[in-house]
């Protein structure tokens, strides 16, 4: 479905046809909520943060004036409100920052990745999107699965774009790490 | 040095790219799109309903004053009347033909004589209602 479809919807919430709500909401709440876990990284909270920004698109519909895609409008708000989730919770969240540096080899995750089923490449992509830090996860998604530019993903997010720049090229670097150490971790298991 | 960095980010990229083939967004729990209508719904309710006037506000009065002042004028002034200052004055009054001008208010009040009171009483009544509705309901809002 396109933007053009999107406004549409719009308009029609905006003249009072309530129910063309649930049409936006089929169309973005597996997004919203996979972009709302990959920063609070909990189901439970994942699911509260994407009932939140759903509520607060209805609530703010009339402050959305086109600029940018509907999408990335509401991708903005699921970002802001899972921020948002985030910092009320912040004592109890592991810091990833703090986490020991481990050596990897260079591209040991290439090598194993092309022996790995379908479904398997799928749960360690999960799992590796997970223990990514919170930003960094939201801007991997956008990027590569979305496919948006890095002007987009700033717009969703609020960050400039030399910002995102640096987050995506972090997050990269991350993901390549994390892959390492779950295929070494599934290595180990068959082994 | 450099070109090996490169080369390596580009490498990390292609694997994050070729792994994203095969992603799909996590299905949303069916919570969220109830309890989200829900709560929509719940503050759709809530919300006063707004009105928006037909005439703006400040020029209502000046219609409704222009309208009395046509009416008020046609009731009680006689064209002739008019006619009369004109010749007075000396001044030529062929561009207006108020003999027309009189015969077509009489014609138009004559035809409003025919009308019975009752419709007047109804419409006025309409009006009234319309009015009393218009205020109750801004008081419910307020």
């Amino acid at each position: 479905m396109s933007n053009k479809k999107d406004i549409e919807l719009i308009k029609s919430i905006r003249n009072g046809d309530i129910a063309a709500f649930a049409h936006v909401i089929d169309k973005y709440q597996h997004m919203a909520f996979t972009l709302a876990k990959g920063i609070v990284k909990n189901k439970q909270e994942a699911e509260e943060v994407a009932q939140d920004a759903f509520v607060k698109v209805f609530k703010s519909l009339e402050n959305y004036k086109g600029d940018a895609a509907f999408s990335t409008w509401l991708y903005r708000i699921v970002y802001n409100t899972a921020i948002s989730k985030l910092r009320s919770r912040k004592p109890k969240t592991e810091d990833l920052d703090s986490k020991e540096a481990v050596y990897f080899e260079a591209h040991y995750a290439e090598n194993n990745m092309n022996r790995l089923e379908k479904q398997e490449r799928k749960k360690l992509l999960k799992e590796a999107l997970n223990n990514l830090k919170e930003e960094d996860a939201f801007i991997l998604i956008l990027y590569y699965y979305k496919e948006q530019s890095i002007d987009e993903i700033s717009k969703a997010t609020g960050l400039s774009a030399s910002n995102v720049k640096i987050k995506l090229h972090r997050g990269r670097k991350q993901m390549h790490n994390e892959l390492n150490t779950l295929l070494k971790g599934e290595l180990n298991s068959i082994l | 040095m450099k070109n090996n960095k490169h080369r390596e980010q580009e490498a990390d990229d292609k694997l994050i790219q070729d792994l994203f083939k095969e992603f799909t967004p996590e299905e949303a729990p069916e919570s969220i799109k109830q309890n989200a209508m829900n709560r929509v719904l719940h503050d759709w309710v809530e919300k006063p309903q707004t009105y928006q006037p037909l005439i703006n506000k400040s020029n209502r009065w000046w219609i409704i004053l222009g309208l009395a002042a046509v009416l008020a004028i046609a009731f009680i002034v006689d064209a002739s009347v008019l006619q009369n200052y004109f010749n007075e004055f000396n001044l030529s009054s062929d561009f207006i033909d108020f003999s027309s001008v009189n015969a077509s208010l009489k014609n138009y009040f004559a035809f409003a004589s025919q009308i019975p009171a009752i419709v007047y009483f109804i419409g006025m009544g309409i009006l009234f209602l319309l009015g009393i509705d218009k205020i109750l309901n801004r008081l419910a809002n307020y």
